[in-house]
């Protein structure tokens, strides 16, 4: 009996502990962004100034912020901008780099040349010095920090993408969609574009884990998701002023970011010895 | 080998010049007149006054001709004021580099002198305790959020246990003897900033010297080496290590981008008075001509970093010419 590639892959996937243990805790940590409201033990946004900075209890798991409301809660519902961000970053990252990586090594010479130059200039741009200019001269808000995380995130996805392609393009099925007069647009939507599907998974996986440590660093400056909606980037900013006296406040965002990105990057490389045999995506 | 550097050097203009215009056409896509900011903000004005402004500091001229102007002078090292402090960014910027590439070089130190040995251990003694802890700790390593890890490390080491300072780059007021007690001064104040910036480049190194050594190890010339009586000793150090080591030195040019990068948050948390601090800073206040430069000297740093890697591995790769 024939056995297709994605079964041998998935076979495959399964047997790496760490890889689907990752994938649990992503699948875990959606399910808690959409249900956040039925989770939480208390309404994320109540102030209650009288009970301000009070440790564990019974009815504040997680002890309560600066403004007395219920740290548990609002990590639950931070997790919803997380997600949101980890996929609509990808989402436009993968999308830019995807195009420019395809265009690059399809057309090759003076066309290559020019974007791979245009990706060393953005490279060579400090990424965090660049989003803190962009977030304080336009007014941070989700939309812009998603955007702005997205337009500047795309170099490495392009150059990967750009050497997949230039192997892709040597290829019998290639040749032979242009001998059968494939217009290039063609070629590249319905041909290339399709064998890059796989390391584009494995790359999209591991962006989400980047763009989420990302934005809560921009958070944890004010400058990322603006209160008073929950992010763990901005929970980690509110407690740092009384860190001192209060360290739960930043204990637990912090580490909702660092199981959060472990699982992952656990997902991803799993993806990745599963998918892509050859290793195109370099281990690091 | 100077015609290589000569050559890398000029490849650097067109990507300057690039430089230069995405650092201008950011600050000109704020909304409002950024070039007026500190004059629209603080008082009310007449449109007359605006105008004269305008005039006065060239707003008027058309876009490229703007950027031509901000250009000749940047180029002369004329990087206007700051608007917030009045003295030249230029010296305000001089006067931090030293400090940022103090902490960059210590953190690339302390990321190679740890990863190599740790990654080479894990290769050898694969699957192991070491093995095991190793890899762990690199995949922790990667997942850690640097500006989450700082406050941890300070909350531990400066709150708690008092052994090290939580801010600043030396004892303000101290008079020591000699040069001695004030290294040692100087250096208690790299440790937390250098373990949070290096912490995920040493992990990702740690992961690549492992996956580097045991490719090497595998080759037909290691299996020669053994063949041949040489001891287990001198084909790891000679052979396997050296070769193993080469792929290193270009993975650094690569953490060049995130070190400077990762300055700004470590260096606001820390109170490091290096150029990521002057970035943050910059930023809050709106101080746009100080932005600008903070951003272009950025990539300068990064520019020369990576074409540094490039000629280090020339000279540790003697396969490689660039003629």
């Amino acid at each position: 009996m024939a056995v297709s590639q994605s079964g041998r892959s998935w076979r495959k996937f399964k047997q790496n502990r760490f890889g689907v243990m990752g994938g649990v805790l992503f699948i875990i940590l959606i399910l808690i962004a959409i249900f956040a409201s039925y989770l939480a033990p208390n309404d994320p946004y109540r102030v209650n100034l009288r009970n301000r900075l009070s440790s564990y209890s019974r009815e504040y798991p997680l002890g309560t912020d600066t403004m007395g409301r219920c740290v548990l809660s609002r990590l639950i519902f931070g997790s919803r901008v997380s997600v949101t961000v980890g996929f609509v970053v990808v989402g436009i990252s993968i999308a830019i780099g995807g195009l420019i990586g395809i265009v690059a090594g399809y057309f090759g010479g003076i066309v290559d040349s020019l974007l791979m130059r245009l990706v060393d200039i953005v490279i060579a741009f400090p990424r965090f010095f660049l989003l803190l200019t962009v977030v304080a001269i336009f007014e941070p808000s989700i939309y812009n920090v998603m955007i702005i995380l997205g337009v500047t995130g795309w170099t490495g996805e392009a150059r990967i993408i750009r050497s997949l392609v230039l192997s892709i393009r040597e290829q019998v099925y290639i040749e032979a969609a242009r001998a059968v007069g494939a217009s290039n647009e063609r070629i590249m939507v319905r041909h290339i574009l399709p064998s890059t599907v796989v390391v584009i998974v494995v790359m999209a996986t591991l962006g989400i884990a980047g763009a989420i440590i990302t934005e809560a660093a921009l958070g944890f400056f004010g400058l990322g998701v603006p209160p008073p909606t929950p992010s763990w980037g901005n929970m980690l900013f509110e407690g740092r002023g009384v860190f001192r006296r209060a360290q739960w406040l930043v204990i637990f965002p912090g580490l909702a970011i660092f199981i959060t990105v472990l699982g992952i990057n656990f997902l991803g490389d799993g993806l990745r010895d599963a998918l892509d045999p050859r290793h195109v995506l370099k281990k690091q | 080998m100077v015609a290589y550097i000569i050559r890398r050097l000029v490849q650097i203009v067109p990507i300057m010049v690039g430089i230069s215009i995405l650092s201008f056409g950011i600050i000109h896509l704020a909304p409002g007149e950024p070039g007026l900011i500190l004059v629209t903000e603080s008082t009310y004005v007449t449109e007359e006054f605006l105008a004269a402004e305008r005039a006065r500091l060239g707003l008027d001229q058309p876009i490229h001709i703007q950027y031509f102007r901000w250009f000749s002078q940047w180029i002369q090292g004329e990087w206007g004021r700051s608007m917030t402090g009045g003295r030249p960014v230029a010296t305000l910027i001089w006067e931090r580099i030293p400090m940022t590439i103090l902490l960059s070089a210590a953190t690339m130190l302390f990321i190679l002198v740890l990863s190599i040995p740790i990654g080479m251990i894990s290769a050898l003694k694969q699957n192991s305790l070491i093995d095991h802890a190793a890899t762990a700790g690199a995949f922790a390593g990667l997942a850690v959020p640097n500006f989450w890890f700082a406050m941890m490390l300070i909350i531990v080491f400066s709150i708690h246990l008092g052994w090290l300072p939580a801010a600043g780059a030396r004892t303000l007021g101290a008079r020591f003897d000699w040069w001695g007690p004030m290294v040692l001064d100087r250096l208690r104040f790299l440790v937390l900033p250098v373990l949070t910036l290096g912490l995920s480049g040493l992990a990702g190194l740690v992961r690549y010297m492992r996956g580097g050594m045991l490719e090497v190890l595998e080759q037909d010339y290691i299996r020669t080496a053994r063949a041949k009586g040489l001891g287990e000793r001198i084909v790891i150090a000679k052979h396997a290590a050296r070769n193993a080591l080469l792929p290193i030195v270009t993975i650094l040019g690569f953490w060049v981008p995130a070190l400077i990068s990762g300055s700004a948050i470590i260096e606001a948390i820390f109170g490091w008075p290096g150029m990521g601090q002057l970035m943050v800073l910059a930023v809050f206040q709106r101080d746009l001509p100080l932005v600008m430069a903070v951003n272009t000297m950025g990539a300068v740093l990064i520019i020369f970093g990576n074409l540094l890697a490039d000629v280090a591995y020339v000279f540790v790769d003697p396969r490689v010419k660039y003629d």
